[in-house]
């Protein structure tokens, strides 16, 4: 073998070993980055309500609804000075909230909270039920009525967070809704399982009756669509109403 | 002076007169605008109305301005205009229409939400109509679908149930859009790792 081949061939064991050690440390890493990064994008939507959740269960510091995120939050909570809320009394001797007093929320505002202590259930409540909505609590219908307006109030949530202790849901369960102009409260009449678009699993036309309707996907736990919903019926068994007719000027 | 006082005097008074304050609850008009979209029509010998959800909708809505008599009445007159033109497209329901048709409902529907400062949008991928204020805040949110009267279910020309969008998906919220993605991706990343690890040992 003469020098030259020599020096040749050590050249090129030297630059083998060179891209060697290149393919398994910056390729593995590449690959990682990569595929960390698609994973990342494309799931944390999924994963971010689980997450939040999780926060929720081990956080052990008060909830501060004051707090605004990414949607408008309307809801002061009363509890501690109930007497706030102007009361007018009506002709049937029944003291009814002041409607000037009520600020009716808009879609997407954060209006309320819903409390299901039997079903470990304690989230924001939101007028409108769209993603935004659910993934940071319960969505109230927007084609349904505020509680104390009078008729159904149509509350959905997802079955893999904050609705999932609905399947603990039983008869005489109380259901607690709080609002800026009062705090309702709701007696569970009964469960079912229907399909989402089946029109008797609701009423939505306008009644006195004072109806709690809350919804999420079924079965419990399953990933993915579903065209089941488990419905929980319930209906108002203290609160003072809302006057709805427009006050005289 | 005395005059210029009196002027001013009139003035602010007529101003107070033509100023209404926002009143909540609904009033006379609004009432009267409820009232129009309660009302059945008989199309191809059914009796149809809006579903419930969408007048509540309306009825929320009001309950957060205070429309006057003018309002109600350019609104009910351009309603109006739109039942009797979806009246005569013959058509059994808006979603039965031709893609022509529905666009004139839907500029009907648009020319009605400018009367109070608000705007239409179509959202082609899910089939419904957003009605919005000029800020782009959702006021209404439907899919443009009438019911029948007495089941209260619409169908299609194949006989097919439409979903009126109530009830949403409150399922794991799974992506199956981003699954198939990173599936893809992770497929591609494991492929070209294979391959090159198999060059490799070739080599």
């Amino acid at each position: 073998m003469s020098g030259h081949e020599h020096k040749s061939r050590h050249r090129h064991k030297h630059r083998h070993k060179k891209s060697s050690g290149l393919n398994f440390i910056i390729l593995p890493i590449i690959f990682f980055c990569a595929t960390y990064l698609i994973i990342y994008f494309t799931l944390s939507p999924i994963f971010s309500p689980v997450i939040n959740e999780a926060r929720l269960l081990f956080s052990d510091s008060k909830k501060d609804y004051s707090k605004k995120d990414d949607f408008n939050n309307i809801f002061v909570p009363i509890e501690e000075n109930p007497e706030s809320v102007p009361v007018v009394t009506k002709k049937d001797g029944k003291q009814y909230v002041d409607n000037e007093s009520v600020v009716f929320p808009r879609y997407g505002d954060c209006f309320g909270q819903l409390i299901m202590e039997d079903c470990d259930i304690d989230c924001k409540l939101f007028f409108g039920d769209d993603s935004l909505a659910l993934r940071n609590g319960a969505g109230m219908y927007n084609g349904s009525f505020i509680p104390g307006y009078g008729g159904t109030t149509l509350v959905g949530g997802h079955n893999s967070t904050y609705f999932n202790g609905l399947k603990n849901a039983e008869a005489g369960q109380k259901v607690l809704i709080k609002t800026s102009y009062g705090n309702f409260t709701y007696t569970v009449t009964g469960t079912d399982v229907k399909k989402y678009n089946d029109p008797t699993a609701y009423d939505l036309s306008s009644s006195d009756k004072s109806l709690l309707v809350m919804y999420t996907c079924y079965p419990f736990d399953e990933l993915g669509l579903t065209s089941s919903r488990f419905f929980v019926y319930a209906e108002l068994t203290d609160g003072v109403m809302i006057n709805r007719e427009e006050a005289e000027e | 002076m005395k005059k210029v006082s009196v002027i001013l005097i009139a003035l602010l008074m007529a101003a107070t007169t033509v100023i209404t304050a926002f009143a909540a609850g609904i009033n006379d008009s609004e009432q009267a605008v409820l009232d129009e979209l309660k009302k059945s029509i008989t199309v191809n010998g059914v009796e149809m109305v809006w579903p419930d959800a969408y007048v509540n909708q309306a009825e929320n809505f009001f309950n957060t301005i205070d429309m006057t008599e003018d309002q109600k009445t350019q609104i009910i007159s351009i309603y109006k205009e739109g039942t009797d033109y979806f009246l005569s497209t013959g058509a059994s329901n808006i979603p039965n229409a031709t893609v022509a048709q529905r666009r004139q409902l839907f500029d009907i529907l648009t020319k009605i939400m400018n009367v109070v400062d608000g705007t239409a949008s179509y959202n082609k991928s899910a089939g419904d109509v957003s009605l919005l204020d000029k800020n782009g805040t959702v006021l209404l949110d439907v899919v443009p679908v009438l019911v029948e009267k007495s089941s209260g279910k619409a169908v299609d020309s194949d006989g097919k149930q439409i979903d009126t969008g109530v009830i949403k998906t409150t399922g794991a919220n799974v992506n199956y859009t981003a699954i198939i993605i990173v599936s893809a991706a992770v497929a591609v990343i494991l492929a070209g790792g294979l391959f090159f690890v198999l060059k490799k040992k070739k080599a």
